[in-house]
């Protein structure tokens, strides 16, 4: 891409650390900058949760912008501390403080001596990366907070049991909902970091909450250092900022990466790593008959579907470990993922490694298109790729529109249906879940577009 | 509900202001107002937002991207800078427009175009990139125009977009470009950028063609950016009146309609605070009159119809319109009058914009619903008081850094379109010219006027009071809706509407009758919650 940008497949840094904070209980985000940044991207956000999200903004005017925030800065977090009394204070910078070379950390040794409260903070210039690598610096600041676990403290005595750490990615509130439940099933205890399935999927409220409950606890945050081990969701993103080799360094907890686990084979590889970390550390995990039930499940839903999507082609997006995995879990469906698009950049490994994941599932190469955006998409698909449908976020819609093709929705933002936080797109009931939407999605059209009509198959 | 009775206003207010910082409370003092029966009370607005209160404001940017520009289709709006401004600013104030409408068809508002400048763009400047871009969308588009509006960064490593828009303008020829200075940390608030929008297509813009609609009594409507499709209500309504609308500003518009708005007889204007510059601009050098006009509610829309007949002077014009007015008055009075005795004696609260917030009262009364507390997000002083103000406002920094155009009687085409005589003839018999007496008047003793409010003004206030319907925008959405009042969105409607004209109020009774008499509320708490026979509890796993 030489000039413009066409409708693009990436939002900012900044919005991936508001995100991310979202996932710390008790805490409250100030976006260093324009006020607008904050605006943005409360709105973005509520589009998609549906739910309120508050963001601070120190709300730089032409004099900030010439002589610097550090003032405004501390005006707002006196403010933010007076109006909300927050446990943790995290603080992202917009493209104009990092432009003006603001320095936050020298900020943070004035407002170390804000009594009662935690200060994260993170660089996240919009000019850098987009918005996942924004949220995967920020859990990395806040995985800094990690203590290291002194031999012979209490955690100790809950023997038996295996403690993970676990590093979700930027998933929806309802795949952080079925993971725990998943880690708690299978007796494990394990951190969530973030954990925003309650702050941005809560319920009504009998009485007003100023900062919504739920998140991951500071004191949670300072005991993971006590795990076993560290699972990170999402290698792509991982290459940039990586919150569980903080963890390691902090603390000397080892950790994995693994791919997304969506579709079948990705879930198959996470219980297969966190079985033998049971065994590795001598704690006893068992797969818990549900699941086993539900990958039966889903294979006979798979057996189900496959004449009406065998040999279909799709078109997805997203950010580059979602969509890969996306594109793995459609090959599981016989759906060939013709072409991938991303906003983000990737290097000649980085693109091998995800057309070799496809070419895992017996599919020919895709074609791979990174830093791109949904105007090079529409011309692929005008041209040289035949699909049948697009999977990704409602982003999607104008270019779904344009070529005649159905849109299936998932990842983030979903602003234009209900229930974006609810999708469930991890573990073999996400699949199960993708797999009957997909599946519907294709044969309404059919149906709709049937002259006699039926009513059954 | 509890009984309690509701705190007298001022010792509310005192209790709400005591919460800040001693400096902050000085400030928000004087933006958080009680009405009082003087009607010469004031009140602080268009003053810089505290850092760290949560606010509705958005930035210079959003306002000249967004909302002036945004819902004109045949302009090529180009966003030089890093992704997020375009990214979040893409196709989201649900305007509607019309292609079809245009000899060309063309509509780029479903397009996001950025510049999406990186890192070395920021150390060794974005010119080169910004050409690249400008280049790249006439080759695949060939537009009319395109527009590029600068993000933050762009205004500190001194980008030169006018002279980027200039060049690139004459290379091409065939497609008029340039450029806005918004950068998101100018003003104080979407208003300044309003402002800019306002003087760069008067500069570019407006009196470039005299291709305009004929017609017998040819208008501007300032203002209405056809949110959830207004302007389209008003259009039909204005040509079965066989009024002949030239240009809106900026609602179903194309640029083709601002290049001939010139040509127009009489500007009304709908949002007074986002556009009245143009209209000041347009009497000064094309000598066309303005008024103040507001086609929300029933009654409203009514009067406007009238103003603008009877500036023509033309008894069939004014004949045609009461006959307008009657057919579709019929229509209004069945349906208030089968939903009132279910509104009657509510209330609302309303914080938007720079008129909605007064303009959707009209909508209430005729539901026989009072508005309590009501603020604008970015309006100023005169939007409050009224223009009779405009003296006194102090001009401070933020308002100085933006341009002001000195604008002259264009030596062509200036042409006063009533004589002195004329206007003092119609002021005589009462007709008010460039006059707005802003939200104050309308507002009840004992009401609250906020400037700006901020979240947890906006919390207790709904704390206190329960109004019966609360309007804002989705930011403020889903804590009204925790709280248990019933919302309604007056940016995107919730993607309901249109609520102008006769149509749209019928529209806005039913869905308003809908909202504040919803049974959903009664669902909260379980049944073994309620009962004292039956208990239970949930447990935590």
């Amino acid at each position: 891409m030489e000039g413009a940008v066409v409708n693009p497949c990436k939002a900012c840094a900044p919005l991936g650390a508001a995100l991310a904070m979202k996932g710390i209980s008790s805490s409250m985000s100030i976006l260093h900058g324009s006020q607008g940044c904050a605006t943005y991207i409360r709105r973005f956000f509520i589009g998609h949760f549906r739910e309120p999200v508050d963001i601070a903004s120190s709300s730089f005017d032409e004099n900030t912008a010439v002589f610097g925030g550090r003032e405004n800065l501390i005006r707002g977090i006196s403010n933010i501390v007076k109006k909300y009394a927050p446990e943790v204070i995290g603080i992202a910078t917009s493209c104009l403080a990092e432009t003006i070379g603001e320095d936050i950390g020298m900020y943070m040794k004035e407002l170390a001596e804000v009594e009662g409260v935690t200060f994260i903070h993170t660089d996240t210039a919009a000019y850098q990366g987009t918005h996942i690598n924004g949220f995967m610096k920020m859990t990395a600041a806040a995985a800094a907070l990690a203590e290291k676990h002194e031999a012979g403290d209490s955690a100790d005595s809950v023997s038996g049991r295996l403690r993970l750490n676990i590093i979700p990615w930027m998933v929806s509130p309802a795949d952080i909902r079925a993971l725990k439940r998943l880690m708690s099933d299978m007796n494990i205890d394990a951190v969530f970091l973030p954990d925003y399935s309650l702050t941005l999927d809560g319920t009504n409220w009998s009485d007003y909450e100023a900062i919504p409950h739920g998140g991951t606890t500071l004191d949670a945050i300072r005991t993971m250092g006590r795990a076993h081990h560290t699972i990170q969701f999402g290698p792509v993103s991982s290459e940039a900022a990586n919150p569980a080799e903080v963890i390691k360094q902090k603390t000397g907890v080892p950790y994995s990466v693994l791919q997304l686990p969506l579709g079948l084979k990705n879930t198959d590889a996470f219980f297969t790593r966190i079985i033998e970390l049971g065994s590795n550390y001598g704690c006893e995990v068992k797969l818990p008959e549900e699941q086993r039930e539900t990958r039966g499940r889903l294979l006979d839903a798979y057996a189900d579907v496959h004449k009406y999507l065998a040999g279909l082609s799709a078109a997805v997006y997203g950010e580059v470990d979602f969509m890969s995995a996306i594109a793995g879990f459609l090959c599981e469906l016989g759906i060939n993922p013709a072409v991938c698009m991303t906003g983000e950049q990737l290097n000649a490994g980085q693109i091998k490694n995800i057309q070799g994941s496809i070419a895992h599932y017996g599919f020919s190469s895709p074609q791979i298109l990174a830093d791109s955006d949904f105007a090079d998409l529409d011309s692929v698909l005008g041209a040289e790729i035949k699909a049948d449908l697009l999977v990704g976020n409602s982003r999607g819609f104008k270019s779904s529109r344009q070529a005649g093709l159905p849109l299936v929705r998932v990842g983030f933002p979903v602003q234009d249906r209900f229930g974006g936080q609810r999708i469930l797109h991890l573990g073999y009931d996400g699949a199960l879940s993708l797999t009957d939407r997909i599946a519907n999605k294709i044969i309404s059209e059919k149906q709709a577009a049937s002259p006699v009509g039926y009513m059954s198959m | 509900m509890s009984e309690k009775k509701n705190l007298d206003s001022d010792v509310f207010r005192a209790n709400v202001m005591e919460k800040y910082p001693p400096k902050v409370m000085k400030k928000r003092g004087k933006q958080f107002i009680v009405r009082e029966e003087s009607p010469d009370q004031t009140i602080q607005a268009n003053v810089r937002t505290v850092p760290g209160i949560i606010t509705q404001r958005g930035c210079c940017y959003a306002g000249c991207k967004g909302v002036v520009l945004g819902p004109t289709r045949d302009i090529i709006n180009l966003t030089h800078g890093p992704i997020g401004c375009g990214y979040y600013s893409w196709l989201t104030r649900r305007n509607q427009t019309r292609a079809g409408d245009s000899p060309d068809g063309d509509n780029y508002m479903t397009y996001c175009f950025s510049t999406d400048m990186q890192d070395q763009n920021i150390v060794f400047g974005g010119e080169k990139l910004l050409r690249q871009a400008i280049q790249e969308a006439y080759d695949t588009f060939h537009p009319k125009a395109i527009a590029i509006f600068s993000t933050c960064p762009v205004g500190l490593i001194g980008d030169d977009i006018h002279a980027v828009a200039k060049e690139m303008k004459e290379k091409f020829g065939d497609c008029n470009v340039f450029g806005f200075s918004c950068e998101g940390y100018k003003g104080v608030s979407q208003s300044a950028g309003h402002h800019i929008a306002n003087n760069q297509i008067f500069k570019h813009v407006v009196g470039t063609s005299e291709e305009g609609r004929k017609g017998k009594y040819k208008i501007n409507l300032l203002g209405e950016y056809n949110i959830g499709g207004d302007a389209f209500v008003i259009e039909n309504l204005l040509e079965r009146c066989g009024i002949t609308l030239v240009a809106t500003y900026s609602g179903n518009s194309s640029i083709d309609h601002f290049a001939a708005s010139h040509t127009a007889d009489l500007n009304a204007i709908m949002c007074y605070r986002s556009i009245n510059y143009v209209a000041e601009m347009m009497e000064t050098k094309y000598g066309i009159p303005w008024v103040k006009i507001n086609f929300i509610g029933a009654k409203a829309t009514a009067k406007s119809l009238r103003k603008i007949a009877e500036y023509f002077e033309d008894p069939e014009l004014m004949k045609r319109v009461e006959e307008v007015i009657e057919e579709e008055m019929a229509g209004v009075e069945s349906v208030i009058e089968e939903i009132r005795p279910r509104t009657e004696g509510k209330t609302s609260m309303m914080f938007v914009g720079g008129s909605r917030a007064h303009h959707y009262q009209e909508l209430f009364r005729e539901l026989g619903m009072t508005t309590i507390a009501a603020g604008y997000e970015f309006g100023h002083r005169d939007d409050y008081e009224g223009r009779r103000v405009l003296p006194t406002i102090k001009v401070d920094a933020d308002s100085r850094n933006i341009e002001e155009l000195k604008v002259e009687a264009d030596p062509e085409k200036f042409n006063p379109r009533k004589t002195e005589e004329q206007m003092a003839a119609l002021q005589a018999k009462g007709y008010e010219f460039k006059d707005y007496e802003g939200m104050l008047p309308d507002m009840e003793k004992g009401s609250f006027m906020i400037d700006d409010i901020s979240h947890f003004e906006m919390e207790k206030l709904i704390e206190e009071y329960r109004p019966s319907i609360f309007c804002a925008g989705i930011k403020e959405k889903y804590s009204v809706q925790k709280m248990g009042v019933p919302m309604k969105q007056l940016h995107s409607y919730d993607y309901g509407g249109p609520f102008a004209g006769f149509a749209g109020a019928i529209n806005w009774y039913r869905e308003i009758d809908r909202a504040v008499n919803s049974k959903v509320w009664k669902l909260i708490g379980a049944p073994w919650e309620k009962s004292n026979t039956l208990h239970g509890s949930f447990v935590n796993k």
